[in-house]
């Protein structure tokens, strides 16, 4: 029964002094270690290392590939470094503890990755952070044949890419492979009635299910379920949303949907709640419409959000508007409902006081309490303070903004991104200092951001994807140093890269920086335009992207 | 050579293992006493390390996707051990049904500390399998996956426990209501239980720590339960047999007692619940009986049951609210019983009399909250709001709330002024703190602060204080209740008979060097005084006086010197409040001549009378200047004391009347007082001072209204009287009324005016 | 109370070391808790002659040097760094097969800090070769068919340095 094994075939460690020598020694004593200690003995190891211990033999496979090794790697390579750089933002001492600890639901916000019975690949999580980090990816690209006008309209939602257009009608593609269609439907059941055009898409995540909205040309709108074991999508209802024009924007999060149309009507629906208006016989008795009100002030671009919490609805409408003095400024109008659609309230920010460098007072009168009205008001500052020239300052609309509470960014043609910061508590409604955005090389345009401060963005000939980590630019959040690069990281598609650069043996996941633009300048893609539509979820990046011949490709960057 | 190692199993059989495995843990159980010996217990632990260790070959063709990675052994054994636990326990509960009541509680004692020492040994034979196998499980975020010792604290409370808690606790309540009935238990039974309910609370997300969730659920609440019950019966049946300061006396003893029961053998947990049990059950839910008790207990001066009640009714919530209503309405009619019956022995009482029936109430109720309520902030509170309710408004300050300032003045001068009873020095000190403690119940400060500086002023004057330490001590007390300004004059006027008494020294230097031998032998030994005209309550003479030639001298000399001296001021003889002596050499009967106490004007008068023996009336009158109404009872002093005889004999002094200097003049003393005071003067004085009150209210207010309007430029009307109440109520409660007036009339006078909507603005 | 301990080893040797050494080991420290010193000879029917001794006198010596090393709160420096420091070097440069034992013993025995540098040290022998020169140093058998190996190169090629 003892476990010596004997090992001579190349210590090359002088002969040993044992009495015995009858036993038989096993050729590989490592092997006839037992699994706790061979995972003790790799738990020293790095990544590298475990990865190389993978190739030795299937059961150094199984060993390396082990959950709670990379667990712990996961924690040491993503969470504590996040951990210790709260600590330093917050400036709360004394920062919290920092060991590991195997409980991932003590680690800041990562228990989503573990779920009640739900074994996770630790390794796969490890190896997609580790991809969003360094931006290696592989993208795929689908040509949409016939580019309808208006454009495609293209959402990504946890794993499914819907798109709408006139003559495909609404259209699923898994976005593990876009290449194949998982499911369509036509927009109008009604042959005759196939010119109506789809002006706003909007999805939303169900237990099961994902919740698809299309707005139209008409005022229309349509909800789809689309079912993802079985990968069905299903017309649930029609409504009239506005009688007298398109709707432009959408926001959907279960059960209630926001939407404006193009003469600024904004209104508010419960999906789920019996309609009381019942006068219309035709209509179906969802949804029911908790509010609406006229916003006859505002510029586009706009972007709409919609924040349910337990007790009311937030519904936040930013747009752009111009100020004399300090060029484009962002207007964030707040709108506060109770579940049963009862305003409660109503207030206005504006970015103004941050362009201006200026840190506004909490509870500073910056909102006001208004009813049933939107509209830029002229938020007066208080003047003395301000510098003479905003140190952002912007003389063009935003190409694009979106709007994730607290994170709102906008893209602009002069190669920058802007971050604000909004702060919104029962009190009071500001934004809590601008910070510039630099790292692209050309003009941004388009941008998307996250509640945890992922952001993507986009420059408009679409050879350059940046992703920006922001949580941590917060620190320097009011200061007038713009942000640099190091917040950021191009994404660079490990399979295009090769082809591009057109050097054969270029190396994996070449990072492409400034220095290589000019060889994307010679590449036939420069032509393409972004059409300002870019998503993305916990493993993609999706694309929109235009060709002047008239095409459409959707690209989708997968980081797994 | 030591007993021979047990074979331990071959690793790779888990029948043989867990077989082996399962013998040795049933003698850790069943037969620990004997002991284990160490190479058992070395062999246990090698054969689950053997069994864990042994390198099973796990079916490794399975292709190379989706490990979960290393896979560790020892899940059979975990499993096999539960199962051990669990027949264990049937076995154990068996037997536990043929105990009840403190039998069973021995049994549970027992089984607990046998399984729970066992439980110890397992874990550590179990060790190897803690350290990896349910470690790694742990990690993984399994849940019903716990350390071995932790699996035993498990199974027993699912496979034990859970079935004979209840008639565990029901045992455990029967001993400590035996307990409550004054019998003796075994306390450590109950230890032992609660220590074990303890050990029972597992925390499911981190099995190192514990919760008291089993505890608190099995035995806290029945356990408060009983409680309850047990207090409620027991009060509900001791109110209806004894009185209410027995049932006090009981409740207090309960309480003490239940503290102290954590102590011996609860868990401190429930300590805070306990308490609130009792408390409601004992104290809350009678508490209007006790309340009602109070006003007994008050009338009888019961202290001890007062104590008593307060300390049981202060540990409920908001149990003293009601009690303080009813001691401010006792501590009131207390007062105004012993003002009463100093004012039902006539008009004309002493003051101190009056001050102290006051103090004497204050001081009882005083002590009462010191020693039965704790001193109790809310207690002093009612004690002051009743004593400035009888001080202020009793019988004797029916007609006005000054009454009670003036006496309190007038005792103060009693106390202070020459030839007072109280002669010790600190027996005066204490005496004047008792006035003070009058004094803040007093609403109307600004009328004590009259009559005491008219008194003060008399006092000095005269010099007739009983010393300059008491009277200093007075003001700093004064000062200190009101501030620098209530007692400036005051001290103002004490400081104007210092600088007197250097000037008066000074100017004796002075007489020696400026006087010649004539004016050496009509000089009068005079002593001046210089009062500030704006700090004393005196008035200039009511009448002229032409003062006798030989005070006129000296006056004028001192009055040059003066001059001289601070050029430029104005001097007013205050003749009515000068005195001498003179002598009455023309008495012939007394070898030592008779020496006359008299006032300036007495001294007038019989100096007229070195020239001649008999004067008419106009004689003298036209020779002093003075009106009648003051002669007029001077001469009568005169001729009530025999010095001056009337003609016609008995006469009273009028034109018609002359006088003369009677020569057989007798008294017991050689110095007689002729400067007394006369009586009507005293009445007039009183008024006077009550007048000018009235007059220095107004200039208050008026001062008030435009220090607030000069300050805040535009006020509401209501605003407006509000701050003025607040500014002046330390002096006196100002009356709405006079406020407005005072008001008006500043706009009258054009200070303010009234803009529209009831504001008023200051006019710069 | 000795503070001598007397261990028997598996092939029958007994060594004498300090009880406060022979407590490193949390299996002999439980027991002597559990049974109490009988002053009996302490059998460790897993644990041959050979490091036996070894064991004796690393942790004979190593009482003299405070243990801080050994405790388990700074899990993930320890776990970091491969470091060993000189003296633990020093002591483990034994045989492999005398290395496996230690660690087979010290895990037996519930040393932790003796397992740790027992790990660290084939860790460090592990750790920058390639897979050929690993199994070569191990004798491990390659137990994958050609595919599945390129499969597995290429599965991993993203975190290679």
């Amino acid at each position: 029964m003892s476990k010596r094994q004997r090992e001579d075939a190349d210590s090359g460690l002088p002969p040993t002094k044992r009495g015995r020598d009858a036993v038989i020694s096993p050729l590989d004593p490592l092997s006839s270690l037992s699994d706790e200690l061979l995972l003790h003995i790799l738990s020293f190891l790095p990544i590298s290392s475990l990865n190389v211990c993978q190739r030795l033999s299937r059961r150094f496979h199984a060993l390396g590939g082990d959950s709670e090794l990379w667990k712990r790697q996961y924690y040491s390579q993503w969470v504590r470094p996040r951990a210790r750089r709260l600590a330093n933002v917050t400036r709360s001492a004394p920062p919290p503890k920092t060991d590991y600890t195997p409980k991932v639901s003590t680690w800041l916000d990562h228990s989503h990755l573990a779920e009640e019975g739900k074994a996770t690949n630790w390794k796969g999580q490890y190896r997609l952070r580790h991809n969003w980090s360094t931006g290696v990816c592989r993208v795929t690209e689908v040509e949409l044949p016939q580019p309808p006008s208006p454009p495609v309209l293209v959402e990504l939602c946890a794993g499914v890419v819907f798109t709408a257009d006139t003559s495909h009608g609404l259209r699923a593609w898994g976005a593990k492979d876009p290449t194949s269609c998982l499911a369509e439907i036509p927009l109008s059941n009604q042959p005759k009635m196939a010119t109506v055009r789809p002006t706003a898409l909007a999805v939303s995540q169900l237990d099961n299910e994902q919740e698809i909205v299309v707005g139209f040309d008409d005022g229309r709108f349509n909800r789809y379920i689309f079912d993802i074991q079985t990968s069905r999508l299903g017309l649930q209802s029609a409504h009239v949303g506005f009688k007298d024009g398109a709707i432009t924007a959408m926001a959907l999060s279960s059960p209630y949907l926001l939407m404006v149309s193009q003469y600024k009507s904004l209104s508010l629906y419960n999906l789920r709640a019996l309609s009381q208006e019942s006068e219309n016989a035709g209509e179906a008795k969802y949804p029911r419409k908790l509010a609406s009100l006229n916003a006859a002030n505002m510029v586009a671009p706009m972007t709409l959000s919609l924040r349910p919490s337990s007790l009311e609805i937030v519904a936040t409408i930013v747009y752009s508007f111009f100020r004399i003095g300090c060029g484009w400024s962002l207007g964030i109008q707040e709108l506060r409902f109770s579940k049963d659609g009862q305003q409660l309230e109503s207030r206005l920010a504006s970015t103004v006081d941050s362009q201006y460098g200026i840190v506004p007072l909490r509870g500073w009168s910056s909102s006001r309490i208004r009813r049933h009205s939107i509209g830029i008001e002229d938020i007066e500052g208080p003047s003395s303070a301000a510098p003479a020239t905003p140190s952002i300052a912007h003389q063009q609309p935003p190409t694009s903004m979106s709007y994730s509470h607290p994170y709102l960014l906008t893209s602009h043609a002069d190669n920058t991104l802007t971050m604000y910061l909004v702060v919104s508590d029962s009190r009071s409604l500001f934004v809590r200092g601008g910070q510039r955005l630099w790292g692209h090389t050309s003009s941004v345009s388009a941008v998307q951001v996250t509640n945890r401060g992922k952001a993507v963005s986009v420059s408009s000939r679409g050879d350059e994807i940046r992703i920006w980590e922001l949580e941590t630019a917060v620190r320097s959040l009011g200061s007038r140093r713009p942000l640099r690069e190091e917040n950021s990281i191009q994404v660079s598609p490990e399979n295009k890269s090769q082809e591009d650069s057109g050097l054969g043996v270029a190396p994996r996941g070449l990072r492409r920086g400034v220095s290589d633009s000019g060889l994307a300048t010679g590449a036939p893609r420069d032509l393409s335009l972004i059409h300002g539509c870019v998503g993305f979820d916990e493993e993609r990046v999706l694309l929109l992207r235009e060709k002047t011949v008239g095409t459409q490709l959707l690209e989708c960057y997968d980081f797994t | 050579m030591p007993p021979a190692m047990p074979q331990t199993p071959h690793k790779d059989d888990l029948e043989e293992t867990w077989s082996f495995l399962e013998a040795g843990i049933n003698s850790v159980m069943l037969k620990l006493e004997e002991g284990v010996d160490m190479k058992t217990y070395m062999a246990l632990y090698t054969a689950v390390h053997n069994f864990c260790t042994s390198q099973k070959a796990v079916a490794s063709n399975q292709g190379l996707q989706a490990h979960r990675g290393a896979h560790l052994l020892g899940e059979e054994l975990y499993k096999l051990l539960g199962e051990y636990l669990s027949r264990h326990l049937s076995v154990v509960f068996k037997e536990s049904q043929g105990h009840a009541e403190e039998a069973l509680l021995g049994f549970y004692i027992r089984e607990w500390t046998r399984f729970t020492t066992a439980a110890k040994y397992v874990n550590h034979l179990f060790s190897y399998l803690n350290r990896h196998w349910v470690k790694r499980e742990i990690d993984e975020g399994k849940k019903n996956v716990y350390d071995v010792y932790t699996l035993h604290l498990v199974k027993w409370k699912d496979d034990f426990f859970e079935k004979v808690h209840g008639k565990v606790m029901d045992a455990v309540l029967n001993l400590i209501e035996k307990q409550r009935n004054g019998e003796t238990i075994e306390q450590s039974q109950i230890k032992s239980i609660v220590d074990s309910f303890v050990s029972l609370g597992l925390d499911e997300n981190d099995s190192k720590k514990s919760t008291l969730e089993v505890y608190r659920q099995y035995f806290q609440r029945p356990f408060i339960d009983a409680t309850r019950t047990y207090y409620e019966n027991e009060s509900r049946q001791f109110v209806a047999e004894n009185s209410v300061v027995e049932y006090m006396k009981k409740a207090e003893a309960r309480l003490d007692e239940e503290k102290a029961r954590v102590g011996l053998y609860l868990h401190p947990d429930v300590a805070k619940s306990l308490t609130e049990t009792c408390l409601d059950v004992l104290v809350t839910a009678h508490s209007t009986l006790l309340r009602d008790e109070f006003q007994i207990l008050l009338d009888n001066e019961r202290q001890e049951d007062l104590a008593r009640m307060y300390r049981l009714l202060s540990r409920i919530k908001e149990g003293l609210d009601p009690l303080r209503t009813t001691f401010e309405n006792h501590v009131r009619r207390a007062g105004l019983a012993a003002v009463e019956k100093v004012a039902s022995e006539g008009d004309h009482f002493e003051p101190k009399l009056y001050v102290d029936a006051l103090l004497q109430v204050h001081t009882r109720y005083q002590n009462l909250v010191d020693d039965a309520f704790n001193g109790e902030s809310e207690f002093v509170r009612s004690l002051d709001n009743a004593c400035r309710e009888f001080v202020n408004r009793n019988r004797i300050c029916k007609a006005t709330t000054t009454k009670s300032p003036e006496l309190l003045a007038r005792y103060t001068d009693s106390l202070l002024k020459k030839g007072s009873k109280a002669a010790e020095e600190s027996e005066l000190e204490e005496m004047l703190v008792q006035i003070m403690t009058v004094f803040k119940y007093i609403e109307d400060k600004d009328v004590f602060q009259k009559f005491y500086s008219k008194m003060l002023a008399k006092r000095l004057v005269h010099v007739s204080s009983v010393s300059d330490d008491a009277e200093t001590s007075m003001i700093s007390k004064l000062k200190e209740a009101c501030g620098f300004e209530y007692t400036n004059k005051l001290q103002r006027m004490f400081q104007d008979i210092q600088i007197s008494k250097d000037l008066n020294a000074s100017y004796k230097d002075y007489q020696d060097k400026v006087l010649d031998d004539d004016d050496r032998k009509r000089m009068v030994d005079a002593h001046f005084q210089i009062l500030g005209t704006g700090f004393w309550p005196l008035n200039p003479p009511t009448s002229d006086f032409a003062a006798p030639v030989e005070i006129n001298k000296t006056a004028e000399r001192f009055q040059k010197f003066y001059f001289d001296k601070h050029n430029g001021r104005k001097l007013t003889w205050l003749w009515q409040l000068c005195k001498g002596e003179v002598k009455a050499n023309y008495i012939k009967n007394t070898k030592v001549p008779y020496t006359f106490q008299v006032s300036t004007y007495q001294m007038g008068i019989l100096l007229l009378f070195n020239e001649t023996d008999t004067l008419s009336y106009s004689d003298i009158q036209k020779a002093t200047t003075l009106v009648p109404e003051i002669l007029d009872p001077n001469l009568s002093i005169l001729l009530k004391a025999k010095v001056l005889l009337a003609s016609p004999e008995g006469a009273k002094p009028e034109p018609s009347t002359t006088f003369s200097l009677n020569y057989n003049f007798k008294n017991k003393k050689i110095k007689v007082n002729l400067n007394i005071q006369i009586k009507s003067e005293q009445k007039v004085e009183s008024d006077d001072t009550h007048k000018t009150i009235e007059e220095d209210r107004k200039l208050l207010l008026q001062s008030a209204i435009v220090r607030i309007m000069k300050s805040r430029k535009k006020m509401k009307h209501v605003q407006l009287v509000n701050e003025v109440i607040q500014q002046v109520k330390s002096r006196f409660p100002p009356k709405v009324p006079d406020i407005k007036k005072n008001i008006e009339a500043l706009m009258e006078k054009d200070y303010i005016e009234r803009l529209d909507g009831d504001e008023i603005s200051y006019i710069a | 109370m000795s503070t001598q301990i007397t261990l028997t080893s598996s092939d029958g040797v007994d060594v004498s070391v300090d009880r406060a050494v022979a407590e490193r080991s949390v299996l002999i420290k439980n027991m002597l808790e559990d049974l109490g010193d009988s002053g009996e000879a302490i059998p460790i029917p897993n644990v041959s002659n050979r490091p036996f001794p070894c064991l004796g006198c690393v942790y004979y010596v190593r009482t003299s040097s405070p243990p801080s090393k050994s405790n388990g709160d700074d899990d993930d420096n320890r776990r970091k760094t491969t470091d060993i420091d000189e003296w633990d070097q020093k002591f483990m440069q034994v045989d492999q097969e005398m290395l496996f034992e230690i660690i087979l013993a010290a895990n037996y025995l519930d040393i932790k800090a003796l397992l740790d540098v027992g790990c660290k040290t084939v860790a460090n022998m592990i750790k920058g070769k390639s897979p050929e020169e690993i199994r070569k140093t191990f004798n491990i058998q390659n137990d994958f068919t050609p595919e599945e190996e390129d499969q597995i190169r290429r599965e991993n090629e993203w975190a290679e340095e």
